[in-house]
């Protein structure tokens, strides 16, 4: 097409940089909800595609409203050439650009997540990218369909906002439907269970189908067009029917414990946060004297766990259950869990804010908040007069560390043990 | 030249005019879309504007940029009249029309805070008319909706820093609204318009 002959080169590379950023972007952002775990890894490459099927969309309808914005489509029409071919070009340099950008992502993902690989894991992990690729033929379709049909300045926002919405309407409006199954799967639902594997076969294959028939029309193969088309039919039927079938994962929710004191107990989903875990665990632990230490510390929520183990999620916040561990997280629950009480007389409620804050102080994390996102923010009166009565505390615990800290302890754990107050 | 005229050598006709009717009812009609979390607090319920609506404001914008440029550009440049002030005078027209596109959104769309709103929208027209007349009409329809999309991408902004969804920061956008839009302003009419991409 030689309207685009200067410019459909840097348009690729550009094109191919713009959708890498935002799709790096996009994983490193939500990398809480899903490192480590190649199911929440694929839902997350699929979240990851939408805005960037929004960008190729709104680049090809740039491209190819250049026809109408230059006056250029009726001498398009008689050419020797189809207008479909014309449209063709923006078409293959936007869809070639998106399977580039989306093999490095797919990659990137696949390689982050290799700790928790299965054979079925990776088979609905290729499902998934096999249906963003196809999602992105049909974005980069819709890109052509409204540089084509909408007035030559509105085409390229049109085409970023249309894709965006009605992947945000499929799953607001038509969520309890089967249509929604078409839509980006939620990324919360890959934790412990996943649709059934008939669900991403036939999404990949409906879609696939369509970018088929979409492909097949610009090339003027009209037989081919109407097979693809076929192929849809069958495979969004089985969509439908299949949509909603949950399968529980068997690997997320098998809990293991190791260690002997304390015993560590985690689920399938946080191999890759086991190392740096166990080392906040035992950088928290150093600080305690051996009589505090809880017998059995569990990270996940998941049934399996003994009963009376001490729950010490990885991190509170957006994401649940997350799979990643900030910095300091770890040891700081640590010393909430050692220095809470039950108990409700004031003494012990005084004696438990300063201890938290002590802990705080002494590990050297933040006292006023933001060590981890979503934690206590320490603004109670009790912690006001705490931190007046910091510096004595820390003198004190100085002159006998394991005494004192064993002592408190004890008393905020058993509430019929008489209190003793604070410096 | 009659005020018809020259609305009408800013490309105002009957496909322009639907487009911004069409835009506006676009923007109204998602309200109740609602964006993925961008507002980390998990406490919060209340998120009125991380609806698609914010993200459909780019397109009455994308038709303001196509309506700021002269077709006639060159005979302005002819005329005994000031270009600059002719500028300004189709500036603040382009402004109120879009205002009061903002204003039926703002009564008819529940729970949207309409002053922010206003702010938001009034800043990214502003950016984006300056952003057509040194860049071109490409450059101006990109600018507001690339704004949009980073900041609609959930933790990719600090929060303290995502102007356009956070509430706390409202009287710093105002005030950036306040001084911004008289200066963003000022320095587009300073510029000539560029040729047709």
């Amino acid at each position: 097409m030689r309207i685009f002959r200067g410019t459909r080169k840097r348009a690729w590379v550009a094109l191919t940089a713009m959708l890498l950023l935002q799709g790096a972007s996009v994983i490193w952002t939500s990398r809480a909800g899903w490192v480590g775990w190649m199911p929440a890894g694929g839902a997350t490459l699929e979240r990851t595609s939408l805005f960037g099927a929004c960008i190729l969309s709104a680049a090809v309808a740039w491209a190819a409203v250049s026809l109408r914005a230059h006056n250029a489509e009726p001498w398009a029409r008689v050419g020797v050439r189809s207008v479909q071919g014309l449209y063709r070009g923006p078409f293959w340099w936007g869809l070639s650009a998106s399977l580039v950008t989306n093999c490095v992502l797919a990659t990137t993902v696949g390689v982050a997540t290799r700790q928790s690989l299965t054979s079925l894991m990776l088979t609905r992990y290729l499902l998934s990218v096999a249906a963003v690729v196809a999602a992105s033929a049909c974005a980069a379709a819709l890109g052509v369909l409204i540089a084509k049909f909408t007035p030559p300045f509105i085409a390229v926002v049109a085409s970023f906002v249309l894709p965006y919405a009605i992947a945000i309407g499929l799953g607001a409006y038509l969520s309890e439907s089967p249509v929604s199954a078409w839509a980006v799967p939620d990324l919360h639902a890959f934790d412990y269970a996943w649709p059934a594997i008939e669900t991403p076969i036939f999404r990949a294959a409906s879609l696939g189908s369509i970018a088929a028939a979409i492909v097949f029309e610009l090339h003027r193969r009209t037989t081919l067009r109407k097979v693809a088309l076929w192929a849809a039919s069958a495979a969004t039927a089985g969509l439908f029917f299949t949509a909603g079938m949950v399968q529980p994962i068997p690997e997320a929710s098998s809990v293991e414990c190791q260690g002997a004191v304390p015993v560590v107990c985690f689920d399938g989903t946080q191999d890759a946060i086991r190392a740096g875990y166990l080392a906040q665990l035992d950088d928290g632990l150093r600080e305690l004297p051996r009589s505090t230490w809880p017998a059995v510390v569990t990270a996940t929520e998941q049934q399996g766990a003994p009963e009376d183990a001490v729950a010490l999620p990885p991190v509170e916040g957006k994401y649940r259950p997350s799979r990643t561990t900030p910095p300091g997280a770890v040891t700081a629950i640590l010393g909430d869990v050692t220095f809470n009480t039950d108990c409700a007389s004031p003494d012990r409620i005084q004696l438990s804010a300063a201890m938290t804050l002590w802990w705080r102080a002494h590990v050297g994390l933040p006292t006023g908040g933001g060590t981890y996102a979503g934690q206590n923010s320490f603004s109670g009166p009790e912690f006001a007069q705490a931190r007046a009565s910091i510096s004595r505390l820390e003198a004190r615990i100085a002159q006998h560390p394991d005494q004192v800290i064993a002592d408190a302890a004890t008393q905020l754990h058993d509430c019929s043990r008489p209190a003793q107050p604070l410096p | 030249m009659t005020p018809l005229r020259v609305a009408a050598a800013h490309a105002v006709d009957l496909s322009s005019v639907l487009a911004l009717s069409c835009t506006w009812v676009v923007v109204l009609a998602v309200n109740g879309l609602t964006l993925p979390a961008i507002n980390p607090s998990p406490e919060v319920i209340s998120r009125p504007l991380e609806s698609v609506t914010t993200i459909a404001l780019a397109l009455p914008i994308a038709v303001a940029v196509h309506l700021s440029s002269n077709r006639l550009a060159w005979l302005a440049h002819t005329s005994p009249r000031s270009v600059v002030l002719g500028d300004i005078a189709w500036f603040a027209a382009i402004y109120l029309v879009q205002w009061v596109g903002l204003a039926v959104v703002a009564v008819a769309a529940p729970g949207v805070p309409g002053v922010h709103l206003f702010a938001v929208h009034t800043l990214l027209l502003a950016l984006a008319l300056l952003a057509a007349r040194t860049a071109g009409s490409l450059a101006g329809v990109c600018t507001p909706l690339v704004l949009i999309a980073v900041l609609s991408v959930p933790d990719l902004v600090p929060w303290p820093a995502n102007l356009i969804y956070n509430l706390d920061q409202a009287t710093i956008l105002r005030f950036a609204t306040l001084v911004g839009v008289p200066a963003l302003t000022a320095v587009a009419v300073q510029f000539d318009q560029k040729p047709a991409d």
